[in-house]
């Protein structure tokens, strides 16, 4: 598990409450029953603690799993660190 | 529904300033034609915004107003109320200094967030400029009375005055106070309806937090809908009781025939089928109206995923298969979301429909939702002669509030 997912891990469990265990890469955030209030503060705190702003469109809370919010977030922090080279 | 006779309240007079107008008569005008209000967020130029439209009051200048002294004890927010409240006690002819009237009149305002330019300005001078000295009249400006205070003052209304906050439902809360009050005889009219004005940096940004903003139209009960956008205004009107306004000859524009409010005690955000339903109902039975009877809704209808359809859900409930006959409309799709203001712009709608036999549209509708399976007037208007009408409003905390309107003849 690399920082990146361990970060992000962290915070589910965090703010929705949910024991770190039960976190999986496929599981949907309604599969983990994280409700959109909770699940809005989890976007919330990604992005602060990144420096990143996640699109609205990205935030498909319901359909999504936290392997693709993962992927969105990996890329936002790697076009953030090629924009900051460049 | 049998019920012993009891004050009936009306209309005579409303005024308005909202993303559509600067008058009640051309906001109406707009959403007759299906005009939006909504546009570019010009305010907040230059801020990178996740969502950059809004629906602004355009084209209003203070001067026009105020003068420069008063202008100076005026919140962004106030100013609107006035500019209102102005046009409602002209268009009902009285007099509220009248010797006889003063102590009579009442005022309620709804507000959800209040004096929020005030707020903002004050902040900058803090904290950006580190300005330690603020404005003597901050305090007033700002206060959350104020545009209650400021409409006593300048018509001279010396009854029952304050301001009521209940979020979005802010506007209807303080119409069925007024009408409760007009009711128990504690004055005999009243100048009620709401106003905000917070479209600064700091809330935007607050509700950009919640994504709950759509970044490209409102869509109320359209599949695609992508949530709210934010607006701001005034609509102010002058509620009489049945007896004054015939004494004095007044024109009766319609009934505010009853008012219904709920709590859900359910969520803090999510909206609530029962509570919303329970507040239709009340207020269906407050007016003594049957549900067959009522020709149109105009629905809170925020253009969120979650309270469309909750909101649907809710009509079904209490209407049953009239359900299918009645029209639903949003006019947020034209004017945004004016939170505390809501209810008061979204009555003008209703006396429009009342008055005119015209229902105003639910514009930017693209795409029928299956949980969204009412007749929302989609983008075209429809003329038809309706008997009375709900208007609904239900708040973030789940507070809710639904004035029940019927036509007068």
């Amino acid at each position: 598990m690399n920082d990146l997912e361990k970060t992000i891990f962290d915070i589910i469990a965090k703010e929705a409450q949910i024991p770190r265990e039960k976190i999986s890469l496929d599981a949907t955030m309604q599969d983990l029953d994280v409700h959109s209030l909770d699940a809005i503060q989890v976007v919330f705190e990604i992005e602060d603690r990144f420096g990143i702003s996640v699109p609205e469109q990205d935030a498909n809370f319901n359909s999504s799993t936290v392997g693709d919010l993962l992927r969105s977030v990996q890329a936002l922090v790697n076009a953030k660190a090629a924009n900051a080279a460049a | 529904m049998q019920r012993p006779e009891r004050t009936r309240v009306v209309i005579t007079g409303a005024g308005a300033i909202t993303p559509l107008g600067l008058t009640a008569a051309q906001s109406w005008q707009a959403m007759r034609e299906g005009r939006s209000g909504i546009g570019p967020f010009e305010r907040l130029a230059g801020h990178e915004l996740k969502a950059p439209l809004a629906g602004e009051v355009r084209g209003y200048d203070p001067a026009q107003h105020f003068d420069d002294k008063r202008l100076q004890l005026l919140d962004l927010t106030c100013q609107y109320a006035l500019v209102a409240a102005r046009e409602a006690v002209a268009q009902s002819g009285l007099d509220l200094r009248a010797p006889e009237l003063s102590e009579r009149s009442a005022v309620v305002i709804g507000s959800g967030a209040g004096g929020e330019s005030t707020h903002d300005a004050s902040y900058r001078r803090l904290y950006a400029e580190g300005n330690p000295r603020l404005h003597p009249l901050t305090i007033v400006r700002l206060m959350m009375n104020a545009p209650a205070s400021q409409l006593s003052l300048e018509f001279g209304a010396r009854g029952p005055a304050f301001v009521v906050s209940s979020a979005c439902a802010s506007s209807n809360h303080a119409l069925a106070q007024a009408l409760l009050m007009l009711r128990s005889g504690q004055a005999d009219v009243a100048l009620a309806g709401g106003a905000e004005a917070c479209l600064t940096l700091g809330v935007v940004r607050a509700w950009e937090a919640m994504r709950v903003l759509a970044d490209d139209a409102c869509r109320p009960f359209s599949k695609d809908r992508r949530g709210l956008v934010l607006g701001e205004g005034a609509a102010v009107f002058v509620l009489e009781t049945l007896e004054h306004a015939q004494r004095r000859g007044a024109t009766i524009l319609a009934e505010l025939a009853g008012a219904g409010m709920s709590a859900d005690a359910a969520d803090i955000v999510m909206p609530d089928a029962e509570g919303a339903g329970r507040a239709m109902r009340l207020a269906l039975q407050d007016a003594g109206l049957a549900p067959e009877q009522i020709g149109y809704i105009n629905a809170h209808g925020t253009g969120t995923q979650a309270n469309d359809a909750t909101e649907t859900r809710a009509i079904r409930a209490v209407f049953g298969a009239h359900a299918q006959a009645l029209a639903v409309s949003s006019t947020k799709s034209m004017h945004g979301h004016a939170l505390g203001a809501a209810g008061a712009l979204e009555l003008l709608a209703v006396l429009g429909a009342l008055r005119e036999g015209v229902l105003p549209p639910t514009i930017n509708y693209r795409e029928a939702d299956p949980v969204c399976d009412l007749d929302v007037l989609p983008n075209q208007a429809r003329e038809r002669r309706i008997e009375a009408a709900l208007s609904n409003s239900f708040a973030f905390g789940g507070l809710n509030a639904v004035l029940a309107l019927r036509r007068w003849d």
